[in-house]
């Protein structure tokens, strides 16, 4: 019997065999381009401002 | 949210760093739990853009994967403007617990097209084709 929710048929599961093992999703995408670019934060370079007490970073991205 | 022939983008990320994004089609919304360890509340099918010669030649080599054109989805706003034709991997099905990743509705895929993939999975089961299951390690029960 073909089951329906609103307009979409449901797949019956019953008809699948699955592979023995399953598989991790970054192992499934490894190689998978991304559909929208991933901005990167790079650190290129590092330097300690002892009289204000903090490090100061260079970035690009 | 994320209904039986929903388009998602999904955002994946490994150790809070983003490794992509990627859209899906929802193909059961129903929850369940993959081999007694990891949880889930939908499966989706990956579907991969087919915008060139080249993409369409090597993506049409697999067995489990359907064309999907343009004209297949109804996209909403601007993602209409960026609407290629796509294959879905109908062979490995994705296991997610929507409480666990960030994505966003951008669509669905037509009810009667959604029906051809079903067909298409059943027959891909009658020729004997195992189906993958990816699980996200995040969702394991303990």
């Amino acid at each position: 019997m073909i089951r329906k929710t609103d307009g979409y048929r449901r797949l019956d599961f019953s008809k699948i065999a699955f592979a023995d093992e399953t598989v991790t999703m970054d192992d499934a995408l490894k190689n998978v381009p991304s559909a929208e670019p991933i901005s990167k934060i790079e650190i290129t370079k590092v330097k300690k401002d002892y009289d204000n007490k903090c490090v100061k970073l260079e970035i690009s991205y | 949210m994320c209904k039986i022939g929903d388009i998602l983008l999904i955002y994946n990320a490994r150790d809070r760093v983003s490794v992509g994004v990627h859209p899906f089609v929802v193909l059961d919304d129903t929850a369940g739990v993959v081999r007694g360890v990891y949880g889930y509340d939908f499966i989706g099918l990956l579907m991969s853009s087919a915008d060139t010669d080249t993409k369409i030649e090597k993506l049409k080599q697999f067995e489990g994967n359907f064309p999907i054109s343009p004209d297949d989805k109804n996209l909403g706003g601007q993602w209409q403007e960026r609407n290629k034709a796509a294959y879905l991997k109908a062979d490995q099905f994705f296991y997610f617990d929507k409480n666990k990743i960030k994505y966003l509705k951008i669509g669905t895929l037509s009810p009667e097209i959604f029906d051809l993939v079903i067909e298409f999975i059943e027959e891909l089961a009658e020729k004997g084709v195992r189906f993958r299951q990816i699980i996200d390690k995040s969702t394991r029960i303990d």
